[in-house]
């Protein structure tokens, strides 16, 4: 099998003109932030969208493949997919969720902002998420005896 | 130039070393091209829900002259923003499996093909970039956490385009591959069945995971998921006189002004001060109840059963002539959202009231005592709380 990413490409009579409104509207968007400059701050706008792409590539990314490396060096080749699933569902719903449990949005004088244990409520999600990796992991190897005995 | 060589021999090592692992991970199923196109697929759809029901929430709040929104069905900006919400949330997982699976392509070399590719491949900045400062400020924004110095939906508002317009470059770009990636139907003849397998469970566990991201937050809008909503920011059962308050009065500084017991409600046409009511006057017009939404922009909504008069009932108790628009102004002496107007429809809208009570008892004063707007299909930032005067333009 090729590993080469598939290179078909659109025709320039095509690729040329929505090259032209692609680029329009991002002007688009650029000319609003600097049309309300006080209110969307553009030169922040600019750097957090730089910020957000070498965050990922530099960082994000590589801790992910690094992790899922590990995960693939310390666990059984029949829990290695839903433990790498469930790790990641982990991190992203701990990601989601860090900044209700450390409840930098709340509000002193307003109750009804951020108002659940979210740090009990995580710990549940996070519990449900690895109980079913647990059950696709007992099935797998139900299967795999069953295989065997057979 | 022995030194030259000598320097450019480990970066050569690298470079193989970096082709060997991309194209190690490129043969399996989770990175390939099928798994990029189906999560292409979904993003595209999803990123274009966001932008259509956020354009429309834009245009309700800050309606140019050729824009009008409708007052019915009542609940319907409660389903296009809790659909931009929900689908947001959903997005999440679904960029960083997109991203997870493509990554290895970054390594391509070399960079570019031509200027076609490489003006396609610079595009990928703003997408990348600006589709996880969207979905990541989002976020914070839904959970009212706010780390930054722009404006909120300045800078959402803003961003969206630059993203919209790098997503349309990048889609007509892999059209054709997507397309060719799509009919080849499943597994392929050329493919190995385990790797279609892998590939299958990886979009299944994507899939699994952004679900349950909605559903354990969706139940801040979606009543009856309301007792799962683990991670929802709000619920819509929790606040003052049983669901929330996005500004009490304490925080809008009309604690004082809004329990003063000569409150009036002053109606003012384009030659001055028509009329005054007094909380009584209004009281004693006939009142109207009206089951209506309360949908913030963050995502929350909650019906609630309120009575009060209607606005039109009161611009003709002042004589008041007939306007294009009505400026509803709260007692707020500052803040973004302390007026509101109400066009066209709305004004005629019977059901568009100045509200003194709620679900059977007096309004609370986070709620917008002594009167509030609420009225049919609006966002929440416009349905003024604490209104001490209606202007006739």
């Amino acid at each position: 099998m090729s590993t080469e990413p598939n290179t078909e490409r659109p025709s320039a009579w095509v690729f040329v003109p929505t090259l032209v409104v692609g680029w329009a509207i991002i002007a688009f968007g650029v000319h609003s932030a600097l049309g309300n400059a006080r209110d969307a701050h553009p030169f922040a706008l600019a750097v957090h969208i730089v910020t957000f792409d070498l965050v990922h590539d530099l960082v994000i990314a590589p801790v992910l493949f690094l992790g899922a490396w590990a995960i693939g060096k310390i666990t059984p080749a029949v829990a290695r997919g839903p433990v790498r699933a469930a790790a990641a569902a982990t991190v992203l719903y701990v990601a989601i969720a860090y900044p209700l449990v450390r409840r930098w949005g709340r509000r002193a004088t307003n109750s009804s902002t951020l108002p659940l244990d979210y740090g009990r409520n995580l710990g549940i999600v996070i519990a449900v998420v690895w109980l079913l990796a647990a059950g696709v992991i007992g099935r797998r190897v139900g299967t795999a005896r069953h295989a065997i005995e057979a | 130039m022995m030194s030259r060589m000598a320097t450019l021999k480990p970066i050569a090592a690298v470079g193989g070393r970096v082709r060997v692992w991309r194209d190690a991970r490129l043969s399996e199923g989770r990175h390939g091209d099928r798994v990029a196109a189906i999560l292409g697929i979904a993003l595209g759809l999803s990123f274009l829900i966001c932008f259509a029901t956020g354009l429309l929430s834009h245009l309700i709040q800050h309606p140019p002259g050729w824009f009008s929104w409708t007052t019915r069905p009542a609940g319907l900006y409660r389903v296009t923003q809790g659909l931009h919400v929900a689908t947001g949330i959903a997005t999440i997982p679904l960029l960083f499996a997109k991203l997870w699976s493509v990554f290895p392509r970054l390594f391509q070399w070399p960079i570019a093909t031509g200027v076609l590719n490489a003006v396609e491949r610079l595009s990928l900045l703003p997408l990348v970039g600006g589709s996880l400062f969207m979905l990541v400020t989002g976020l914070a924004n839904i959970e009212l956490w706010y780390p930054w110095v722009f404006f909120f939906p300045a800078g959402h508002y803003a961003i969206s385009f630059v993203v919209m317009g790098a997503l349309l470059i990048h889609l007509v770009a892999k059209l054709a591959t997507t397309r060719q990636v799509m009919s080849r139907g499943e597994p392929s003849e050329t493919e190995a069945v385990a790797v279609a397998a892998g590939r299958r469970r990886f979009l299944g566990a994507v899939a699994a995971v952004s679900a349950g991201a909605v559903v354990v937050t969706v139940g801040q809008t979606v009543s009856p998921l309301r007792r799962i909503a683990l991670l929802a920011p709000r619920h819509p059962d929790i606040g003052t006189q049983g669901f929330p308050v996005n500004k009490t009065a304490r925080e809008a500084g009309v604690t004082k002004s809004a329990a003063e017991p000569d409150f009036a409600l002053t109606v003012e046409g384009q030659g001055g001060v028509l009329r005054s009511f007094s909380l009584d006057e209004l009281r004693a017009l006939p009142s109207r109840t009206a089951t209506l939404p309360i949908a913030c922009v963050e995502g929350w909504s909650a019906n609630r059963t309120w009575r009060g008069v209607s606005v039109r009932d009161v611009l003709q108790q002042a004589h008041a002539m007939p306007g294009r628009s009505i400026s509803v102004e709260s007692l707020q002496r500052g803040g973004r959202y302390r007026r509101s107007t109400l066009t066209g429809g709305q004004i005629g809208d019977a059901d568009t009231l100045l509200a003194f009570e709620v679900d059977g008892e007096p309004l609370h004063v986070d709620h917008g005592y002594p009167l509030r707007l609420i009225a049919p299909n609006r966002p929440g930032v416009l349905q003024t709380k604490w209104v001490g005067k209606l202007v006739v333009r």
